[in-house]
């Protein structure tokens, strides 16, 4: 009897540790796309000319204007009118916006054609810009099969 | 309830079968977890190599904030030029290197520096992971900031 115990015992602490093991990379992979996100948004901020939207208050999107990366240094400088490598028709309009609970990113360029990207699964999307010092706050909401999760980060803006 | 002849030593088979089985379920989860560690493992590394690329673009920007003609001793006639430095923690332990690359060829002409930073985790033999940042940096007067920022580029400069 007593070996019986000590071997279904074992039996289950070992399908615990199992799950555990399951639940903890799937919340792994869901903090992996988190942080990725918010990365991008970062170094979109860290690299915009300007930020269209919100400049003042608290919106639920974001829209800034960048250099178009596909444009080599050399093209923008040959493309434009002038040398000026910072040309409007060198520049992309990127939208952060939540639709239908996905959070998407969509590029538009300066001959107005659009790409889209969906970056994950969201419940809350919004962008809090401050004057002095000039900084947006970022809080996105993520809802994980038990509980919903916020995270928030700060950008300063240039 | 009295065992028969035929009946003994079956608890201890089935014991037996289940201790291989829960060996067997053991030896999968350490497999899972070895991989878990791996990918945990490249996060960082991926995170450490990000950082010390926005090392090397912040020092070049403090570099040439502190004195436009950085590095003083190179003649205007050279246009691109290169350095790296260690990044070392408390401990003096080597993180990881970045080398910043720099090309002042429009620096007159359009007032723009190309920047380029790439990280590189762990000591020069140990490189497991890099990340490259390009950037473009204003030297209009008043307007010293960066213009471009890319991350995770090939290497342009």
């Amino acid at each position: 009897m007593f070996i019986t115990f000590l071997v279904l015992g074992s039996l289950v602490y070992t399908l615990k540790q199992a799950g555990a093991v399951k639940s903890n990379t799937r919340t792994m992979d869901q903090m992996s796309e988190v942080v990725h996100t918010l990365l991008l948004i970062k170094a979109d901020v860290r690299g915009a000319l300007n930020i269209l939207s919100p400049t003042e208050g608290s919106s639920s999107s974001l829209k800034l204007v960048r250099v178009d990366p596909d444009l080599s240094f050399a093209q923008r400088v040959d493309l434009g009118v002038d040398d000026n490598p910072f040309e409007t028709r060198e520049q992309e309009t990127v939208l952060y916006t939540l639709n239908n609970g996905v959070l998407r990113r969509r590029i538009t360029s300066s001959d107005g054609s659009t790409r889209a990207e969906r970056l994950l699964k969201s419940s809350k999307f919004q962008v809090q810009a401050s004057k002095n010092p000039r900084l947006l706050t970022v809080v996105l909401e993520v809802e994980t099969s038990r509980v919903k999760k916020s995270h928030t980060m700060k950008v300063a803006v240039k | 309830m009295r065992m028969t002849t035929r009946n003994k030593g079956f608890l201890l088979v089935l014991a037996l079968l289940i201790t291989v089985l829960i060996a067997v379920i053991a030896l999968g989860l350490l497999g899972i977890r070895r991989g878990s560690y791996a990918s945990s493992k490249a996060v960082i590394n991926s995170v450490q190599a990000r950082a010390l690329a926005r090392s090397g673009i912040n020092d070049i920007w403090v570099k040439l904030s502190n004195d436009p003609f950085f590095p003083t001793g190179i003649g205007d006639e050279q246009e691109q030029f290169s350095y790296r430095e260690e990044v070392r923690d408390s401990n003096d332990e080597v993180v990881g290197t970045y080398t910043v690359k720099v090309d002042r060829a429009y620096r007159r002409t359009l007032e723009v520096v190309r920047l380029e930073s790439t990280g590189r985790v762990g000591g020069l033999k140990a490189e497991s992971s890099t990340h490259t940042i390009y950037a473009e940096l204003s030297t209009k007067p008043g307007d010293f900031t960066l213009k471009v920022w890319q991350e995770g580029t090939t290497p342009r400069i």
